[in-house]
């Protein structure tokens, strides 16, 4: 059996997987709840004009492209890595709590190949849901918020130190190039998913290591008294996905933290497969 | 090795950290074989059916399948091989069908008549497209030899195809797997609890207790190495010590006012010449014919060892 087989199989259960439908359930409900905080802080900023358009018309701040970059930021720390994370910590795991695993592997299959191609597919499910989300805000922003250049300011993204712009045009490229950086960036969470998925054999319990690992490693990462430590986590190097909007790409640094993610994604999985292929199914 | 030697293990072993699962399991199951795989919960049948399949990793030995070596090329081994390993696994949310055609895949694809076949074969035409979900679990377990027909196979492995079946849904299965060997001559490797299952679809069998061999050969063969013989007598206790002391003789059961016996080397005259000589009223003397279950059951309680 080839190993497209395999890639077109992962691809038919990933579309019939109902956590599928549940991730991207709450990227929507998450959009709806930033358009509501947006919307009550413009509200606030613009003396009580209540609606976007009359929002954005009043200063340049307020535009649907300034809104789908925080809410893409922000759904990139709370709400992707747990959407990804569902899929990834199950994709091995789940099929053992089912029974499937045994049934799949009693046939000429070989383990690499499952866990490469169940890996594959859950990158491109990554990428769409990402470029499905950053769509989607960048057309509710549009519809509903207004359109206009990229504005920077100094504050919680980080970006910039002083307050800039980049231009609609090269703004919207930059959003196209965050869906690559970004997916990127969610395959070292897809790889340590991955490995928690062949080490056990629950899936809630791979999910919830994979997230945990990450929110812990994020939270204490942006605690004042493991700044010497932070650098090591691999969290500080996923955040590089954000450097694309910068109004100068910081290209070195983005491909040093994009090779460091690169280690990251290909050791993890490496261990991954050795262990896979070393364990014994008693499931 | 035969050509006519459709799976061979030899020496075969596993280790759980200082557990023994198995050890050093040597079998033969030949082509047209139905093969009863007999052993009490925890003697190793369900590893031995893992380390044929490569699920799990032996720890020595080796496993051939239609002459080739599971370790070397463990997809040339296996792509001729259905199974069900215990509880057949199904995508739940799935329908039969989409299953099937998941399964059917793996082993390099199954064209939509084969499918409507072997789904008839199961007694699943009609029900293909309800999800898994709703299925009894007799029809889960048809749908699992389903999809071990898949591959055309060679060998079928099955592991407790009727545990937890009513005693209808397990005749059913009874029932199947006589067709398949009937009108497919397909060889299957069978591992069941029910005896009496066995006895009826079974030429040869193995019975493993802890990990290691007991027996292996024809049913018959199993059941005539001795006789038994049942001897209705008066004093019973008195003809039971009577008997204990004689050579050839070991006293099996007792009942009210008979004894059953196990005799070696010695035949049933004999011994009522013996009771008759020492004043006892001999009202029956019977062969007795052992059924599985009683060989099976004296042979794990440690009885004794008759590896063939």
């Amino acid at each position: 059996m080839g190993f497209w087989t395999l890639i077109r199989l992962e691809i038919m259960k990933l579309r019939r997987n109902r956590a599928v439908a549940l991730g991207l359930g709450s990227l929507v409900a998450f959009l709806l709840l930033m358009l509501w905080g947006f919307y009550s802080y413009a509200s606030r900023q613009t003396g009580g004009l209540s609606l976007f358009r009359e929002a954005a018309e009043h200063p340049t701040y307020f535009n649907g492209l300034l809104f789908s970059l925080y809410s893409v930021y922000f759904a990139f720390h709370f709400v992707m890595p747990v959407v990804v994370a569902m899929i990834a910590g199950a994709q091995i795991s789940g099929e053992a709590h089912g029974g499937t695993l045994r049934a799949i592997l009693s046939r000429p299959v070989g383990r690499a190949e499952l866990v490469v191609s169940k890996f594959l597919v859950t990158a491109l499910y990554a990428w769409l849901v990402l470029a499905a989300f950053i769509a989607l805000n960048l057309l509710t922003g549009f519809v509903l918020v207004g359109w206009g250049d990229l504005g920077l300011y100094p504050g919680p993204l980080g970006l910039v130190d002083e307050p800039g712009s980049i231009a609609r045009n090269e703004a919207l490229l930059r959003f196209g190039m965050a869906t690559l950086s970004g997916t990127w960036s969610l395959l070292t969470l897809i790889a340590l998913a991955f490995l928690f998925s062949v080490i056990v054999d629950t899936p809630v319990v791979s999910v919830t290591a994979a997230i945990l690992v990450y929110l812990i490693l994020t939270v204490i990462g942006r605690v004042e008294f493991f700044s010497d430590i932070k650098p090591y986590f691999f969290t500080t190097d996923m955040d590089f996905w954000r450097v694309v909007f910068k109004p100068e790409i910081p290209w070195r640094e983005l491909a040093w933290s994009a090779m460091r993610c690169g280690a990251y994604i290909f050791g993890l999985l490496l261990v991954a497969v050795v262990l896979f292929e070393r364990r014994d199914i008693t499931t | 090795m035969s050509s006519d030697v459709v799976l061979a293990t030899d020496h075969l072993t596993k280790r759980f950290g200082k557990r023994t699962a198995v050890d050093r399991l040597s079998l033969e199951v030949r082509r047209g074989d139905v093969f009863g795989f007999l052993g009490p919960n925890g003697a190793g049948k369900s590893t031995t059916m893992r380390m044929i399949l490569g699920l799990v990793h032996p720890s020595g030995g080796s496993v051939r399948i239609a002459g080739v070596d599971t370790a070397r090329d463990r997809r040339a081994a296996l792509a001729r091989v259905g199974s069900v390993v215990e509880k057949p696994g199904f995508y739940l949310h799935l329908s039969g069908w989409e299953n099937l055609a998941i399964f059917a895949s793996l082993g390099g694809g199954a064209a939509r008549a084969r499918m409507e076949e072997i789904l008839e074969v199961v007694g699943l035409r009609g029900r293909e497209h309800d999800p898994v979900a709703v299925y009894s679990h007799g029809m889960r377990q048809r749908l699992g030899i389903a999809q071990a027909l898949l591959p055309d196979p060679d060998l079928i492995l099955l592991d407790e195809p009727g545990d937890g079946l009513d005693p209808r849904g397990s005749r059913e299965i009874r029932q199947l797997i006589r067709c398949l060997t009937d009108d497919r001559r397909l060889t299957i490797f069978l591992s069941s609890h029910f005896l009496h299952e066995v006895e009826q679809l079974c030429n040869r069998v193995a019975i493993l207790n802890r990990g290691g061999l007991l027996y292996q050969g024809t049913v018959e063969g199993l059941m005539t190495q001795e006789s038994h013989l049942r001897v209705g007598v008066d004093r019973v206790q008195e003809a039971r010590e009577f008997l204990a002391a004689l050579d050839g003789v070991s006293v099996l059961f007792e009942d009210v006012d008979a004894l059953t016996l196990r005799l070696s080397g010695v035949q049933a005259p004999w011994v009522n010449e013996q009771l008759v000589g020492k004043g006892f009223r001999v009202h029956q003397l019977a062969a007795v014919r052992e059924t599985l279950e009683t060989v099976f059951l004296r042979l794990t309680a440690g009885e004794a060892n008759i590896a063939a």
